[in-house]
């Protein structure tokens, strides 16, 4: 039987971000790997570097060493073009911000991935309601987000976290914004969607999501510090 | 609180490098580009005003989540105006030292006062009243009368009439943000309104004092009139835009739903294009008019009914001595002499049609909106001339003989007056009678306003003196000179015969030194002094020619680029999470570009189709009406001149601002999520 090829992996990942007077580092040494339909928590508290991870992750920082490779392909941090082409086609990005873009419609928010990959108006709404249905908000496609409530504006990033063909989810702090019950609902979707096969890699305060996960990362000061794996049937 | 203030100045000037940079830029060139450009410095200060107030305006609304912060911890709102007076002002004497020193350099020091009190007081006086209206949408209304009190403080308080009206304007844009479509719609008919009401006054006043205080009242609402349309247009525009495509839809429909956050920079960018536009307008029209004015005046005397004629004064004579004095210079010189005698001690002829034989009024200083010359002094009346019918041919109206023979009145030019009648009031009451008008525009100095003929004078009055007469060559070929000459000798017969010349009360003596000088004759039949003195003659945006009005568009043009380009930059700066947000779904550099493109031009053609339509339709409403109504000076039309130039620079605002809008998009460093979130607060 052959492992299957990691939608993600970073070997020896070193990060370090602009400050006075001197950089700081933010990810050091930070080895990671996960496989097709995992679902990884990275927790730790705040500055330890998960959301510089999820950014070397996506391509939106720049590693100062170490390696990032994509569906087994071997990512080059200076090519901005390909990183794009990544997050518009196999990357999807959760972000705690809620960054939906208020002055498109709902459907037009999830489809807006594909628009920007110039694939045809029409098969770009037709995907991104699909992927609507999927979250169960198909309802909801041509309201402003702005119109939404927390959890669901949240749902819809998922959505477009997961429309077309990307089967690979970074999250980052999806539930901080959210209530007990609409932070459940979220980590519930994500969990089946991972179940589906997608893989999400998820930088969280929340302990209860361990629970849902396949493997748990724990950061602090940049670095890998334990790698926990939950007890089998802990989900409820 | 200050050392809270500095701190989050020093944060905010970190978070958007590029406004601090270009205030300091545009304010530098505020500073210096009226001085090597030779606009006058109020065109700087109006400039700088607005960079200001549109910079002070952009670095509040960028706060508005800082402001929740603020609000929700009960903090003073005065902090958030500080930090965004502050981020403005620090930049501002930046760039206007920056300016100073560059100036010196030059041997052209700009207004170091003007430029470093602007760059203190315009965000100082702006923050306040932006802050207050950027209070958060849902709960506008408690606020409402600090708001109009803050309004009128500043309006009443802050030395110019700009910083109010940068405010006000920048107030009305988070207002409007507020409102329904529908209720743009209605408040923009009713902007446009006002702008209408300000049009027909501006055709309508009177007197300097009544253009002055319109121009001091009619400003605020004016100002608030432009930021109000301004929404309009963007209302009508955004639509448009959004059916283009997904890309350019991706770059409106942000750019209208964040009205809230760019409505302060797109009223301040369209109130200073409009201003600009307005003054290029106006300036090559009142210029056009002043070429219109000299091109019409060259030649001795000549001043619209022939090139070869010279006038003598004869004022006080009797008009038997003026005709033998007439009679023995043509005989002996051979040249062509006409004498017209004066009907009356004269009159005023209003209006073109009426033509007053009684005694002469007071007539004041005239008014004239284009304020090319001021006219002072006593004006004199204009005056019922007979002549001839034999005689006109002298005067270059042979042409018009048969009709004053037959007892026509020969109206002498006006403006475009052309009356088919005239009224001659006398002693006894009016007579009207048919008239005919002379070609040409503007009658010859010391000319009367209407000839008769011997014998329809006879039927008006038996009060019949010595008027002027006009010498033109004969069988006998003979320049300027020979006719100068001629006039004199006149002159100097009839005093030497008749009773000694009395004073010359209308002035008209002047024109012997005119003729003589080989100067051009200017204007009608007033004293006139070329002369701009007098503080409300000192009108400084008015060029004299067509070519320094152009200048002066072409300058105009450049600068309302400047202002164009800051509320684009601004409005960059105001869009970096959405930019954040593309990058983080792997927007292509070029989709981004594009993005930034079409939200600069979209604000800046906003601003472009205002300053258009206000710019030129205002002169042309206040001049149409200028031109209609009549007019007591013979003063010319005024043309409306629309300069090429500023066509250009209109049509070329969208799209160098969409260019460097794309540009800077692509150059700059690529935003970051979590560096965003950092600022955000």
């Amino acid at each position: 039987m052959t492992t299957p090829t990691p939608r993600l992996r970073l070997h020896g990942v070193t990060a370090d971000r602009p400050a006075h007077p001197f950089p700081r580092r933010v990810v050091d040494d930070v080895s990671l790997t996960v496989a097709p339909g995992q679902l990884v928590p990275l927790m730790g508290p705040s500055g330890s570097g998960k959301t510089s991870l999820l950014q070397v992750a996506s391509g939106l920082l720049a590693p100062t060493a170490g390696t990032v490779e994509v569906d087994g392909a071997l990512a080059d941090a200076s090519d901005r073009k390909a990183w794009a082409r990544r997050r518009r086609r196999t990357i999807g990005i959760v972000h705690q911000r809620l960054d939906l873009l208020p002055g498109l419609t709902v459907l037009d928010n999830v489809a807006l991935p594909l628009l920007l990959d110039r694939r045809p108006v029409r098969e770009a709404h037709h995907r991104a309601r699909a992927s609507l249905d999927r979250v169960g908000l198909g309802h909801l496609a041509d309201h402003s987000p702005t119109t939404l409530s927390g959890g669901e504006r949240q749902r819809v990033a998922v959505a477009r976290a997961v429309v077309g063909e990307r089967r690979l989810v970074l999250a980052d702090e999806p539930t901080a914004a959210l209530d007990t019950a609409a932070a459940e609902g979220v980590v519930e979707l994500l969990a089946e969607l991972a179940a589906a096969g997608t893989s999400v890699l998820m930088a969280t305060h929340d302990s209860r999501l361990a629970s849902w996960a396949d493997r748990v990362v724990v950061l602090r000061d940049g670095r890998a510090v334990d790698a926990v794996t939950p007890a089998p049937g802990s989900a409820p | 609180m200050i050392r809270l203030a500095l701190a989050l100045t020093r944060a905010d000037l970190r978070a958007a490098p590029g406004r601090a940079v270009t205030v300091a830029v545009l304010l530098g060139a505020a500073a210096l580009l009226p001085h090597l450009l030779t606009v006058e410095p109020a065109l700087g200060v109006v400039l700088a005003a607005g960079v200001a107030a549109a910079a002070t305006a952009g670095a509040v609304a960028q706060g508005h989540r800082r402001h929740q912060v603020l609000d929700l911890n009960g903090g003073p709102r005065s902090l958030e105006a500080a930090v965004a007076a502050l981020s403005v002002a620090g930049p501002g004497l930046i760039g206007a030292l920056a300016a100073t020193a560059v100036g010196r350099l030059r041997g052209t020091p700009p207004d170091l006062a003007t430029a470093l009190l602007l760059a203190a007081l315009v965000p100082v006086a702006v923050a306040p009243v932006a802050a207050v209206a950027a209070q958060p949408l849902d709960r506008p209304r408690r606020s409402r009368r600090r708001t109009l009190l803050l309004i009128l403080v500043v309006v009443v308080l802050t030395p110019t009439v700009i910083v109010p009206l940068a405010a006000g304007a920048a107030l009305v844009g988070r207002q409007l943000a507020r409102c329904g479509r529908a209720a743009r719609l209605v408040g923009s008919l009713a902007a446009a309104g006002v702008a209408g009401g300000i049009a027909l006054t501006l055709g309508t006043a009177e007197s300097w004092f009544d253009l002055s205080i319109l121009l001091f009242l009619g400003a605020v609402p004016l100002g608030l009139s432009v930021a109000w349309l301004g929404h309009g247009v963007l209302d009508l525009v955004e639509p448009v835009v959004r059916r283009l495509g997904p890309t350019a839809r991706l770059a409106v429909v942000p750019l209208a739903e964040r009205r809230h956050l760019l409505a302060p920079v797109a009223a301040a960018v369209a109130l200073v294009t409009t201003l600009a536009a307005f003054e290029g307008v106006v300036g090559a029209s009142f210029g056009a008019r002043e070429a219109d004015r000299r091109a019409s005046s060259q030649g001795v005397g000549r001043a619209g009914t022939g090139p070869d004629q010279a006038i003598a004064v004869v004022s006080g004579g009797s008009a038997l001595a003026v005709h033998r004095a007439a009679a023995g210079e043509a005989a002996r010189t051979g040249l062509r002499v006409a004498v017209i005698d004066r009907l009356g001690p004269g009159g005023t002829q209003i209006g073109g049609d009426r033509i007053d034989l009684g005694a002469p009024p007071f007539l004041g200083q005239r008014y004239d909106i284009s304020p090319t010359w001021r006219l002072t002094g006593v004006s004199a009346p204009s005056w019922v001339g007979v002549v001839e019918p034999a005689d006109l041919a002298v005067l270059g109206l042979g042409h018009l003989a048969p009709a004053l023979a037959r007892g026509d009145v020969v109206v002498l030019p006006t403006g475009r007056a052309r009356p088919a009648t005239a009224d001659l009031r006398g002693p006894d009451g009016s007579r009207t009678l048919p008239a005919v008008a002379a070609p040409g525009r503007e009658r010859a100095l010391s000319l009367p306003a209407a000839l008769v003929s011997p014998a329809r004078a006879a039927e008006l009055g038996p009060d019949v003196r010595g008027g002027r007469v006009v010498v033109g060559p004969g069988p006998v070929p003979a320049g300027p000179e020979a006719l100068v000459g001629a006039a004199g000798r006149i002159r100097d017969a009839v005093a030497a015969t008749d009773a000694p010349a009395a004073a010359d009360d209308d002035g008209t003596a002047l024109l012997a030194a005119v003729i003589e000088a080989g100067e051009p004759v200017v204007t009608g039949d007033e004293v006139v002094y070329a002369d701009r003195g007098g503080p409300l003659n000192e009108v400084p945006f008015l060029a004299r020619t067509r070519d320094e009005a152009r200048g002066q568009a072409l300058a105009l043009g450049a600068l309302a680029l400047l202002v164009s380009l800051a509320g684009a930059l601004l409005a960059l700066e105001g869009s970096r999470s959405d930019d954040a947000t593309l990058e983080a779904q792997g927007a292509p550099a070029r989709v981004r570009a594009v993005t930034a493109a079409v939200q600069a031009a979209v604000l800046t053609g906003t601003a472009a189709t205002l300053a258009a339509v206000l710019g030129v339709g205002l002169p042309a409403v206040g001049f149409a009406l200028y031109n209609s109504r009549p007019r007591a000076a013979t003063t010319l039309d005024i043309p409306l001149v629309v300069p090429w130039e500023l066509g250009a620079v209109l049509v070329a605002l969208p799209v160098v601002a969409a260019a460097l809008a794309a540009l800077a998009t692509v150059a700059r460093r690529p935003p970051d999520p979590a560096t965003l979130d950092d600022l955000a607060w």
